[in-house]
Parts: structure tokens; C-alpha cells; sequence
């Protein structure tokens, strides 16, 4: 990538809103040789001549081998802090690549008091933040309280392990802090009170407003809604003050109209007419539970410290943890959240008569029912859709007693036996109760079998089980794993026949058996949701009648297969046969009606970032749901892809979208450099029923191939793309629209928006001119 | 009959020739001095290898000139015919400790050396295992000079004066090829599902497969199938009880069965390690030879088929293979492919190939009869057997279920040769001691109810069971220990399978009955039928013949329990109540002579006889504790008066006629 065109990247930090602040002031700045010292100084750093430095010195600091330690770590003198306090450092840098782990910084804010951490931030510097030539000063802002307090400040320098053969250094020529002033009060967050509405549903807005002013603030609040390409009303204003540094939270409420997916909420502070703060946020509208179910992952440019969501698996649950986990999830907007492995028995207990109960099919740890209840009540206050994963094993102490109940309805092998069983292990589960029982002596789950699903009295137990989840548990949904209510031939009844002879015959009664379950679920629960593990082509292709009734009805569909591609021995580690693969497939199972949840490579787990992030771009492009939430890092300009999902939904997800297979004539793309369209364009229809053509821009990936670009090496960004779309039954579109989460032009900060294009005639069709894509932008015309 | 070509001919001639021993290639034997110890070295025509007498009298060097490099890692741990027990955690007292040795024999033609050492039982300090203490193991390798193979006899002898019981396992931890990869390194073993080709990466739905329970010949082989190098391995089949591989492809392990030794007596084991080349799918291991094979398969039906054939320990004049294809879904679906002739082998591989016709559809089956003759005469005949996935859609031996294989061979019943007491009687502890084996829902039973209820002061043994896996069963322990066995009134046998307790649980239950032992015998999910015990000399002492099928339970619609229609003293003054119901009965047949005590809808719920010379008591119970009870009902195993019938029945197998009678 050409650096100079990214250096204002650099600045990628996102101040929240427009804070009213005039500019900061300089309040101190030191050349880095002269904060160097023999004490501070490690590991390879050094004070060297440098002349590109201002004075003709630098520190300089390699990367070690095998070191992740602190190399170089400073103070400044004590200062008063509050608001965001800004701190540039001058580097530059060698053989540092665009986006792979980096150069680490913590800003600490030292108590006066104590001396200890009051507060700091963690971030990092990558190589495309960077000039190739020369220094570029990186701002980094670190939030302090709105009360202002002296503090001393800590700058500490690191480096994270970079690619093998990599050894990268940093200069660092000169280091400043400066303090914001204020002379307004502003917006520090906008918050519907849920992640997700039904259509015509009440929102309440939190608008948090803080007076940094020493006097009292009076203002109004306007609030706009936004949806779809150009949807706006205003839905609330009001008139409010601030006493003098106080701080506030602001509610409105207004109602939703009839229209689904995405929304935009802007709040304006206004004083005497003139905004002088602004904030907004965006949530998903859906009549399907999960149909808009967009999420963030956490930024990756920091490791998060505990957040609370740890209470939703095995660590100890308080109330006030459960909540803060709560708050995580909303502001990652979570749609969609699946209480993993929670039940001591899944299918055969989803509504556990022991409180406490061993949780984790009977394993792991002593997990309390209350506070399950609890939290699934937390998650639904705030719109997110709590979900029980259910493995289809009957399981542990209720499916031993199930199996001793009815052994004729599990399903056996010709040895006439179920999956597993261990009655040492038995012995020792009945003393779980016990107060000296050491949890980790019993290690393994010792009753496993598969239930008949092609029984209705099996079908009714499920369907009970599930409803009993819903009404006593509180949970929303279920989504299963290992069986999702089917059988194969080769399985047996207690008699000793196979319950199917040939897959036809298996897919017939399978597919009878899960439309059963959610109909019988439904008459009790009618928004109750199903989701299935078993999603991909691969797995499905003998029992395709079965995967169109788990779609059905807007069903999570967890195509984990995914997770392997990266492998070189599947033809999908090449990138253009996977964006193919995953397109071709997500249109699929939209059109079926499921929502669609394709696993990323490896589980996530690779090396490259580079990788992640196509991965990523190509898994929403197709339709697809992240329940982990999108790669996301706020130092790198691929955007906020959670929040672009959650906007723009209308464009990723919509039940009128139709992927077009063999792109002919209608759309064509003239680009500088190779530009990726053709397996990714769509037609669909706006709620007011206009033909759209959506067209993703993608500057693709530099390796053809997964995980062949150690360094995470970038493609330039493909300028002035011409983008020409032809008529449709002798019509033009009137309109086109960009849609990003990226820059708009590079040098630009990341932003979720929407952008009108001009429209050109050209040869009886019409063009747009794209400025540029990085990594990807979304083209939309409309008739 | 089929004919070599002309060529293939020339090239064994020419082979034979290079590899063939000469009179000149005596054996070498000789000590020699290794860090500042003693070491053996040994040497013949074809491997050198060092014995190590201060670590563990293991091999520790090992070459074949054929292929020269070395297969073992110098390193604690490594090395070739590594003792340990099956009791005693890893790495046990035997690993890496001096032995003392010493050279038997030692003439031009053969080399025998000897290491050995005593147990002593004891692990981290303490004398964790008495029954191994005292064991003397004395390990002699043999050496021919005109034979690739080295000879590993292991002697295990227990003390003038106690008896011992003992699982020997040899560990060999080596690199074929002399380096190690996750993928192409692989072990062979022979199974009924074929012979299964197991690395650490690239393996089937059965995984690494590293504890094989259902082997099916006493051979491994560890294999560098791109050099196309290895060592195999060869042992007495009977003896075997785990064909183990480490990790799949990292070591080869032979575990051998658990065994009783009366006092003074002692058990050989003998291992054959025979170097590989030539070979990279390996279908037999024996003294006779060592043979691979390949299909390569072309449009409808046909193809080819190549066989290859080494030398092991024996010399090998002539023999031919005859083969037959067999189709892996449909076995009633044959065609012979064959005739394949071979000359005499040698250490490098002869190749025949073979075309077929009319194939039976994928999976495929591919039998081997080899009929040979070895040099000076003596004949001799081998069975090989491998399975061919070839389009089949699970690519391996494996049903949808992903757990039942779609073809299962007959897996040869292991010949025992127990050591036993002279005397096969109950002995007479003071104290009452009760043995009881729990399957699936056995613990509905009351069982401890009715034990506890025997007598004040009882001795009680539980063993469980355990299924999963590749659809095979195991027990948390066995009385291997034919005193502590005899000792026990009576055996409370719940629902475990054949394949739990291995032909030696069944045959040592069997002599507990010989001995005039008692036996109450629990019906539930795992038993009878679905217990395989029919048709071991275990299952038909029973006083009831089982089902054929492992399907055997048997809905009653929720009959009541009742007694007769023959009368038992021991049943006297007990009773269940008129709820007392039964959902699930056995599908078996009363044998002559065994008496019905009691009955569900006129079919037999509880069957007595007695067996064998002494006279052993055996009480099946033939209804399952299953089942969901109605309104009204209760389950015959929660009924009040359960137990008690169960405590009576106990006491009349343990011939404790006394206790009822009181």
C-alpha cells in the first residue's frame, strides 16, 4: 500500500461524536533521546543519530527475538487531566508490516495520591498508520474523568511477536501531551435501550451529556432516525441543562415504524440553534428474531481486560458481573447470544431440577439455575436474543434415567449399544452433591446416547423439553449441535432395524421430524427460535429436505466446515473459489430462511490478519452472521464491520435479495488494478419496492491463496473506480448510493455511511465514480 | 494360475543374489564399552544393533544395512523391546534401570544374549504393586546369521513361593525411516476391520486409533511409507490383549494379556523384529514373510492388483497367494481374482501383479491363501485379509453411524493357555466376600441393599463397566488373580459384555464355576443377549440359553412379577407386592433341567440350575431393571421386597444355605 496516501490513517482513533472542544493545548513535549536514560532503556533500545529526527537524535527500539517485554518506558511531570488527553509521538519505522501485531503502547495516568495506575489505555501502531518516509506524528487519546485530577503521566513501549523472519524497529523522535479545552457540553453516548425492535415497537434513547463547562449548560436534544438509503424522520426534541460538571443521562422514547433492518439513531446538542456535540448509534429491526443478528467483535488493537462475559460460561456469576456482561454484549451489538454448554444433560435437561447443577453436560463446574434466569432476563431487557445450545446427546444422570425410562426410544448401533457409558463414572457423578467431591475427578460425561428422532413420542419429549427452556429458563431459542433431530440409515430402533434404509427414506423422516418439534414448540412459544450445527453443502447434500425445514422460518444455520478451508488440501484455501463458495451457498440459505452463521478459518485462530479480515469482508458480503462478532480494530481502516452489518442490514440480509450467478451485462467495473465484483452482486427490492442492484467493490487479497501473506501485505487502494450499470427492462437507475465502513477516500477516518454518487449516462447505461476502495465499499442502485 | 512375466523373474534372481546371506557373514556378538558402560553389539548380514544392559536391557541402536540409518532416537526412552507392566504407571521400574546381562551363546550361526532383573512392585517409594514383587524377567535376544530377524524372548517367573499376576507390555519407540513424520509414518495393524494404517495426522473416522482392541493377528508394523522402510513385529496372537501405537505412528507396542502365575512357574513371550524394504502398505507380518500390496482400480470392475513379498525369519523356498475379492457391503458377492506364485524370498521385495474382472461394487475385501514351503521342506499355510475403501463414501471401514464398521472379518478366537492352580476349589475365607460387575442400570438393582444384608461383616468388591469407543467394552479391574477369584461366595454379574471381559475374564469366570463358585446373573441393557456371552463355555453354564441377537429386551406391556411356576427354598418368606412390575424381559430359552422361580406373563423372569462338577449355584434374573411405571404400578426393582429376593438369591449361590434357613 502507498503509505503517503494512508498517513492521516494514523489518526485513526475515533473521538466519540463531535465533542465540542476548541483546540488542545500543548502542555508539554520532549525530544525522546532526552527521556532516555541507562535505567530505561532495554533490550536492544538505544539513543541513535537519526537525521530525520528534529534534532538528529532518536530512540531507537527493535524488536528482540522472543522478547515481549517493555524495551523503553518514560513519565512526564504531573499534569491535570480530564476529558480526552492527547499524546503524539513522532515514529517512524523499518520493516514494520501494514497490519500484523505491532508496535505496543500503554498510556498510564498515575494516581497522585497512591502512585498506582488510575487509569491508562493499550494500544498499538502498525505499519500502515505509518509514513514510508520520515516521521509521522500518532495521536492517541486517553480517556480520563470529566472531574479533573492531577495525574502523572507513563508512557511504556513494547513490541508484539511479529511474523517469523520479520524484525521490525521503531524510531521515536519526540513525545507531547496535550489537554482538550471546552467550551460546550457534549454528547458522550447514544444508547437505544435495545440492540434489536420488532417493527412499531417503543424505543427509549439514553443520550449521556456531560457539562465540562463552569457554569450551567442549557440546550436541546434532536433526535433523527435513519434507515435504508434515505429514510430520516425526527423522532425527538427537548430542551435540557447541565448544571456545572455534571454529568446526565437523557431519555426519549418514540415508536418504530413498519419498516425492517437497519436503523441509525443521530442525536444533535444543540445550544441556541447551533449543534455543537452529536452522537449516534445503530440497532437492527426485524420481525425474525435473529434475521439482523450483526455483531462486533472486540477491537483488536488492545487486549480487553475482563468484561463480565465470562458469568455467561464457567466463571462464578454475581449478579453485578452477569450485568456488566450484559452491557459488553449490548455495546458489541449482539443480536444473537447462545448460552454455551450450560445444561448438565442438553437435550434431555433443559430445564435442570437440581439448583446448583453440574453445568457443562454434567461437567466443569457447579452452575447455578437462578442465576441463569436471571441472566437470560438481563440479555432480553436489552433486546439480545438468548439462545441454549443444546447438543443432541442425551446426556449424563437425565439421559441415563430417559434411556432407563424408555430404552426404546435411542437409537443403537448393529452392536446393539448407544454411544458410551461408564457406570465408574456413574459412581461418581452421585456423589457431585458431596461437599469434599472434587469436580475434577470426574472427568469424563459417563452416558451418552442418540435419541430415535424419527418417534413422535420422542419428537414430543424434544418439543416439551424445548418449551420447557422457554417458559421456565427463559430462554428465547435453541440451537442444536451434534444432532439436530435427524437419523441415517445405518442407525437402529431397540428392535434391531434400521429406522431408515437409504438416505431418501432418512431425509423424508428427518425433515418431518424437525418440521413436528417446531410446530409442536410453536403452538406453546411462537417466537421460540430453532438454529441447527450442520450448515454446509458438504454435510447436507443427502438430506435436502431436512436442511430446507431447519432453514425455514429465519433458523440459525451454523456452517462450521469454514473452519477448515484455510487447509491446502481444500479447494476453498484459494481465495476467488471461496468467495464463490460462500456466496453461492449463503444466497442458498437465505432464500430457504435461515440465517446464515458460516464459521471463520480455523475457528479464528490464524496466524495473519490479513486472512481474518478477508475472511470477514467475504462472510457478510455472502449473507453471513458472526455470533463472535466481525474482525474489528480500530487502528486499521477496514471499519467497523459489526456496526456497518447492523446499518446496512437491508443490503447483506434482505429476504429480497438475489445473488446473480453469472454476472453478464448488467454491471461492469473499470478499476486501475484487478478489482473483485462479479461473485458478488446482487438483486434485490427496497421496502418500497424499487429495483436495486447492489454491487460489492472488493481491492482483493495480494496471495490467491490463504495464509500465503505472512506479512499481511495490502493491494494500493484502487482509485476512481468506474463502476456502470445497465438498464433493466429499458429502465435506468436514478439513483446510486456508496455504502463503507472503510474511509471514504483514504486518508480519511473509518466511518459507517452512506454516500449519494453522482450518476452519469454512458452509452444509454449509467456510471459512478467510486474514489477509492481499501479494502471494500458497497455500490447501490436504485430505480 | 497366473505367470510372472520374464523380467519381474531375472530381477528376483538378481536380487536374491545380492541379498542372499553368504557363509562368510557369521553373526557378530561382542561387548564393548558406551559412555562408560558395557553394551552389546550385535551384527549379522543384514541389522547391527546395540543392547543396552544400563537402560533397561533395551535395543538402543538399531540399523538395517539395507536401508542404513538409524531408527532410534538416542535419547532415555527410545529403544526397542522396552519392559514395562501393564500395573505400574509409565515409565514403571523397569525403563532406562541396569540390568545384568550376559552372552549365552555365541557360534558363527547364532548369538544369544540375556539381560534381566527383579521386580520389585514398588513405585515411588512404596510397594504399589505386591503381586509384581519377586517377578524375575529375564529377556534373551537371538541373532541368526542367516536371518534378518532378531529374536526377543521374554521369561517372566514368579517366586518358589507366591503366586503372582502380571501384564507385560514391550514398548518400541523408533523412527522409520530414521525420521519422524506426523502423516507418512505409519503403523499397520491387522484388525477385523482390515489392516489399519494409523499415523498421527491423516487418518480415518477411527482416528489414531492408539489402543486397538479388535486386532486380529499378533503383528505390527511401523512404516516409512515414503522411504518405504520400517521395522515390523510378530508375536503369539493368543497372548496378545492391546495392539498399541502411541499417538498412532510413534511407537509400536505390544500389551500382552493379564496373567496368573502359580508359585515357581514361569511364561515366555517372544517377540521377532524383522527390518522392512521395499514395502509401504504392509497386509502380513509372520516368521514366513512379510507382504504387502496395492489396488489400483480402473472402470467397471477391473483393475489390478500388485502383491510384494520379503523374507522374515524363516527361509521361504516357494509359496503362492490366492486370491479373492470380496465385496466389503455385500460378502455374498466373491469373485477369484487368482493365483499368484512366488519363488524364494528374499530380504528385498518380489512383486507380482495381477489383473481382476467383474469386481464387486466399492467397498472391496481382499483375501489372501498363502500356501508355501519353507527351505528344507516344511509346509505351511496363512490367512491375510485387508479392506479397500476405493469410492466408498466414508473412505474407510465405517457405516454412517460413523462407529459400526460396514465390513467385519472374523476375528480368530485367542487360544488360552492359562496358568491355573492345581486345585481349582473355592477356598474358604472367614470372612463372606461378594464380587459384583455393574453394567449400564444395574445400580437400580439394590444390589448393595442385598449385599449389606448378607451378613454382619462382609468383604465387597465392585468392578464396573465400561462401553465406547470403537464399539468395545472394558472393565475398571478383573480378579486376574486366581486366589483372590476363588475367594468370593458369589459373583453378582451385571450387564457386561464379552468383549469387556476378554476371553481370559471369561474363562477364569468359567473356572470359578468349574470350582463350584456362585453366580446371581443381572438382566439389564448389556446383558445376556447383547452381552455376546453366548456360546463361551461362560454363557452356556447359564441355566437359560440366550438370543442370538444383541437385540434382545423384549416389551412386556407392564407385567406383574410373580413367583413359580418351580419352588425355591431361598425364595421362602420373601415377597414383592402385587404392583411389582416388570417392563422388559430377555428373550431366552430355560434349559432342561433349570427350574422357573419366578415369571412375568407365564414367560421366566428368574431361572436357577446348578453347573459343573462342584456344583455351582447360577440365579439369572432375566427381567430388566427398564422401564417407565404407570399409575399404580411399581417397578419390580424399587418394590419394598426387592432386595431381600435379590439378598436370598445371593446367599443360595454363595451356598450359604445356613442364612435362609435361620
Amino acid at each position: 500500500m502507498s503509505r503517503h496516501l494512508l498517513l492521516t490513517l494514523a489518526l485513526l482513533i475515533l473521538i466519540a461524536g463531535t465533542a465540542s472542544a476548541a483546540a488542545p493545548t500543548l502542555v508539554w513535549s520532549k525530544e525522546a533521546e532526552k527521556l532516555a536514560h541507562e535505567g530505561n532503556l532495554v533490550r536492544g533500545a538505544t539513543v541513535v543519530d537519526d537525521a530525520a529526527a528534529s534534532d538528529g537524535k532518536a530512540v531507537r527500539i527493535p524488536y528482540a527475538a522472543g522478547n515481549t517485554n517493555w524495551n523503553f518506558l518514560f513519565s512526564a511531570p504531573p499534569l491535570e487531566m480530564r476529558g480526552q488527553v492527547l499524546f503524539t509521538f513522532h515514529l517512524r519505522a523499518e520493516n514494520l508490516p501494514p497490519l500484523v501485531p505491532g508496535f505496543k503502547i500503554i498510556m498510564v495516568a498515575h494516581d497522585s495520591q497512591t502512585g498506582q495506575w488510575a487509569f491508562f489505555r493499550e494500544t498499538r501502531v502498525y505499519g500502515l498508520n505509518l509514513k514510508a518516509e520520515g516521521y509521522t506524528p500518532i495521536t492517541l487519546a486517553l480517556d480520563a474523568p470529566w472531574v479533573a485530577d492531577t495525574h502523572r503521566p507513563e508512557l511504556i513501549f513494547y513490541w508484539d511477536t511479529p511474523p517469523a523472519g520479520v524484525t521490525p524497529v521503531v524510531y521515536l523522535d519526540k513525545a507531547e501531551i496535550s489537554v482538550p479545552s471546552y467550551d460546550a457540553p457534549l454528547i458522550t453516548e447514544v444508547l437505544p435501550d435495545k440492540v434489536r425492535y420488532r417493527p412499531g415497537e417503543k424505543v427509549t434513547v439514553h443520550t449521556t451529556v456531560v457539562n465540562p463547562l463552569p457554569q450551567v449548560a442549557e440546550f436541546s436534544l434532536v433526535g433523527n432516525e435513519k434507515w435504508g438509503l434515505t429514510g430520516s424522520r425526527q423522532i425527538f426534541t427537548q430542551k435540557a441543562m447541565l448544571e456545572a460538571g455534571d454529568q446526565k443521562d437523557f431519555t426519549a422514547t418514540y415508536q418504530l415504524g413498519p419498516e425492517e433492518y437497519g436503523r441509525e439513531i443521530d442525536v444533535s446538542l444543540q445550544v441556541n440553534g447551533e449543534q455543537v456535540s452529536s452522537g449516534r448509534e445503530f440497532f437492527g429491526v426485524s420481525e425474525l428474531p435473529l434475521w439482523v443478528s450483526g455483531a462486533n467483535g472486540t477491537d483488536r488493537s488492545f487486549r480487553a481486560p475482563y468484561n463480565g462475559t465470562g458469568s455467561f460460561y464457567v466463571a462464578p456469576a454475581s449478579g453485578h458481573d452477569s450485568w456488566r456482561g450484559v452491557q459488553t454484549f449490548r455495546r458489541l451489538r449482539r443480536v444473537y447470544f447462545e448460552f454455551f454448554s450450560w445444561s448438565p444433560g442438553d437435550i434431555t435437561d433443559q430445564n435442570p431440577q437440581e439448583d446448583p447443577f453440574p453445568g457443562g453436560e454434567g461437567r466443569l463446574t457447579y452452575r447455578s439455575k437462578q442465576t441463569i434466569i436471571q441472566q437470560n432476563e438481563m440479555l432480553k431487557s436489552v433486546g439480545i436474543w438468548p439462545v441454549s445450545y443444546v447438543n443432541g446427546s442425551a446426556w449424563a444422570d437425565s439421559g441415563y434415567k430417559l434411556f432407563q425410562q424408555h430404552p426404546e426410544w435411542f437409537l443403537y448401533d448393529a452392536n446393539g449399544e448407544v454411544a458410551n457409558y461408564a457406570m465408574d463414572g456413574r459412581e461418581k457423578y452421585r456423589r457431585l452433591g458431596d461437599f469434599d467431591f472434587d469436580p475434577n475427578t470426574y472427568t469424563h460425561i459417563f452416558f451418552q446416547a442418540m435419541l430415535n428422532h424419527s418417534l413422535p413420542a420422542v419428537q414430543e419429549f424434544i418439543a416439551n423439553q424445548y418449551i420447557s427452556a422457554g417458559k421456565d429458563m427463559g430462554f428465547k431459542g435453541v440451537r442444536m449441535d451434534v444432532r439436530y433431530l435427524e437419523v441415517y440409515p445405518g442407525e437402529r430402533d431397540y428392535t434391531g432395524q434400521e429406522v431408515a434404509k437409504t438416505y431418501p427414506e432418512a431425509d423424508k423422516i428427518s425433515a418431518a421430524a424437525v418440521k413436528n418439534v417446531k410446530a409442536l414448540v410453536h403452538r406453546e412459544i411462537p417466537d421460540f427460535t430453532f438454529g441447527y450445527n450442520y450448515a454446509s453443502p458438504e454435510e447436507v447434500k443427502d438430506m435436502m429436505e431436512t436442511f430446507k425445514e431447519r432453514c425455514e422460518g429465519g433458523a440459525w444455520m451454523l456452517d462450521e466446515i469454514p473452519c477448515t478451508y484455510q487447509s491446502k488440501t481444500s479447494p476453498y484455501h484459494v481465495w476467488k473459489v471461496y468467495v464463490r463458495r460462500m456466496t453461492s451457498w449463503g444466497d442458498q440459505v437465505r432464500k430457504w430462511g435461515g440465517v446464515y452463521n458460516p464459521y471463520d478459518f480455523n475457528r479464528g485462530a490464524m496466524d495473519y490478519s490479513i486472512d481474518l479480515i478477508y475472511s470477514a469482508i467475504f462472510r457478510i458480503i455472502c449473507g453471513g452472521r458472526d455470533y463472535g462478532g466481525w474482525y474489528y480494530n480500530s487502528r486499521q481502516p477496514i471499519g467497523d464491520l459489526g456496526a456497518y452489518c447492523n446499518r446496512f442490514s437491508e443490503y447483506l440480509y434482505g429476504t429480497n435479495l438475489d445473488w446473480i450467478s453469472d454476472v453478464k451485462d448488467e454491471v461492469s467495473v473499470t478499476a486501475p488494478a484487478e478489482l473483485w465484483y462479479k461473485d458478488m452482486c446482487y438483486w434485490s427490492k427496497s421496502t418500497d419496492d424499487k429495483r436495486q442492484l447492489i454491487v460489492h467493490l472488493v481491492n482483493p487479497p495480494q496471495s490467491e491463496e490463504v495464509m500465503e501473506n505472512p506479512r499481511s501485505e495490502l493491494n494500493p487502494p484502487l482509485r476512481n473506480v468506474e463502476v456502470t450499470c445497465a438498464p433493466q427492462g429499458g429502465d435506468k437507475p436514478t439513483a446510486a448510493y456508496l455504502l463503507m465502513s472503510e474511509p471514504f477516500e483514504p486518508t480519511d477516518l473509518n466511518e459507517v455511511r452512506i454516500v449519494k454518487l453522482d450518476l452519469r449516462d454512458a452509452d444509454g447505461q449509467v456510471s459512478v465514480t467510486v474514489p477509492s476502495v481499501l479494502f471494500w465499499k458497497t455500490v447501490v442502485f436504485q430505480w | 494360475m497366473r505367470h510372472l512375466s520374464a523380467v519381474t523373474t531375472i530381477t528376483m534372481l538378481v536380487l536374491a543374489i545380492l541379498v542372499a546371506p553368504t557363509s562368510a557373514q557369521q553373526v557378530g556378538c561382542a561387548v564393548a564399552q558406551q559412555d562408560g558402560h558395557d553394551v552389546v553389539k550385535m551384527e549379522n548380514y543384514r541389522v547391527q544393533l546395540v543392547i543396552d544392559p544400563s537402560r533397561g536391557g533395551a535395543v538402543t541402536s538399531y540399523s538395517d544395512k539395507l536401508a542404513p540409518t538409524e531408527l532410534i532416537l538416542q535419547k532415555p526412552f527410545s529403544g526397542l523391546c522396552m519392559d514395562h507392566f501393564q500395573e505400574q504407571t509409565w515409565p514403571g521400574e523397569f525403563l532406562e534401570v541396569p540390568y545384568e546381562y550376559k552372552i549365552v551363546s555365541q557360534t558363527p550361526e547364532e548369538a544369544s544374549v540375556m539381560v534381566w532383573r527383579q521386580a520389585t512392585g514398588i513405585w515411588r517409594g512404596t510397594l504399589a504393586n505386591p503381586k509384581l514383587d519377586g517377578i524375575l524377567l529375564e529377556k534373551t535376544y537371538t541373532l541368526r546369521a542367516d536371518s534378518p530377524t532378531l529374536t526377543c524372548a521374554v521369561k517372566l517367573t514368579a517366586p518358589e513361593d507366591q503366586s503372582k499376576v502380571f501384564s507385560y507390555w514391550m514398548q518400541d519407540v523408533m523412527f522409520a525411516g530414521g525420521d519422524y513424520d506426523a502423516a507418512t509414518d505409519r503403523t499397520f495393524r491387522p484388525s477385523a476391520r482390515g489392516v489399519r494404517s494409523t499415523g498421527y495426522d491423516n487418518n480415518g473416522h477411527y482416528g489414531r486409533e492408539e489402543w486397538m482392541r479388535d486386532f486380529s493377528a499378533g503383528w505390527m508394523a511401523l512404516v516409512d511409507t515414503v522411504k518405504k522402510t520400517g521395522l515390523a513385529m510378530d508375536t503369539d496372537y493368543n497372548e496378545l490383549r492391546i495392539n498399541y501405537a502411541n499417538g498412532g505412528n510413534q511407537t509400536n507396542e505390544f500389551m500382552f494379556n493379564t496373567l496368573y502365575l502359580p508359585q515357581g512357574s514361569s511364561r515366555t513371550y517372544t517377540v521377532r523384529l524383522t527390518p522392512i524394504v521395499g514395502l509401504d502398505k504392509i497386509l502380513y507380518v509372520g516368521p514366513e514373510m512379510i507382504a504387502g500390496w496395492h489396488l489400483t482400480p480402473a472402470a467397471g470392475g477391473t483393475g489390478e492388483m500388485d502383491f510384494q513379498a520379503v523374507r522374515s525369519a524363516q527361509a521361504v523356498q516357494d509359496m503362492q497367494m490366492a486370491v479373492t475379492l470380496v465385496g466389503g457391503a455385500d460378502t455374498s458377492k466373491q469373485v477369484k481374482v487368482g493365483v499368484v506364485p512366488f519363488g524364494a524370498l528374499t530380504d528385498k521385495p518380489q512383486t507380482q501383479t495381477v489383473p481382476y474382472t467383474d469386481a464387486p461394487a466399492d467397498p472391496l475385501v481382499v483375501r489372501v491363501e498363502v500356501q508355501g514351503t519353507e527351505a528344507g521342506g516344511p509346509q505351511f499355510a496363512v490367512s491375510m485379509e485387508d479392506f479397500f475403501p476405493g469410492t466408498y463414501q466414508w473412505a474407510d471401514n465405517i457405516q454412517t453411524d460413523m462407529r459400526t464398521p460396514i465390513y467385519a472379518g472374523v476375528r480368530p478366537s485367542q487360544k488360552l493357555s492359562l496358568e491355573k492352580p492345581d486345585n481349582l476349589a473355592i477356598r474358604e475365607p472367614w470372612m463372606e466376600r461378594y464380587l459384583y460387575f455393574e453394567g449400564l442400570h444395574d445400580d437400580a438393582y439394590q444390589v448393595a441393599n442385598a449385599v449389606h444384608s448378607t451378613n454382619w461383616n462382609v468383604t465387597k468388591d465392585i468392578i464396573y463397566y465400561r462401553y465406547g469407543g470403537s464399539w468395545y467394552g472394558e472393565l475398571t479391574d478383573f480378579p486376574y488373580d486366581y486366589d483372590k477369584l476363588l475367594s468370593y461366595e458369589a459373583i453378582i454379574l451385571g450387564g457386561i459384555s464379552k468383549s469387556g471381559l476378554k476371553p481370559i475374564g471369561m474363562e477364569m469366570l468359567h473356572d470359578y464355576l468349574l470350582a463350584g463358585g456362585g453366580m446371581v446373573v443381572l438382566g439389564s441393557h448389556g446383558a445376556y443377549g447383547r452381552s455376546q456371552l453366548k456360546g463361551s463355555a461362560l454363557g452356556d453354564a447359564f441355566p437359560v440359553e440366550m438370543s442370538d441377537s444383541v437385540f434382545d429386551l423384549v416389551p412386556t406391556g407392564g407385567k406383574p412379577v410373580k413367583y413359580g411356576p418351580d419352588k425355591a427354598e431361598f425364595l421362602g418368606y420373601t415377597s414383592l407386592t402385587p404392583q411389582a412390575t416388570c417392563y422388559f424381559l430377555h428373550d431366552v430359552k430355560v434349559k432342561p433341567g433349570a427350574q422357573v422361580l419366578m415369571q412375568v406373563d407365564g414367560k421366566p423372569f428368574m431361572v436357577a440350575s446348578e453347573y459343573g462338577p462342584n456344583k455351582a449355584r447360577i440365579v439369572c434374573i432375566v427381567g430388566a431393571p427398564l422401564g417407565n411405571p404407570q399409575n399404580g404400578q411399581t417397578a419390580f426393582w424399587q418394590d419394598k421386597g426387592w432386595y431381600l429376593i435379590l439378598r436370598n438369591a445371593i446367599w443360595w449361590a454363595g451356598k450359604k444355605d445356613d442364612h435362609f434357613r435361620k
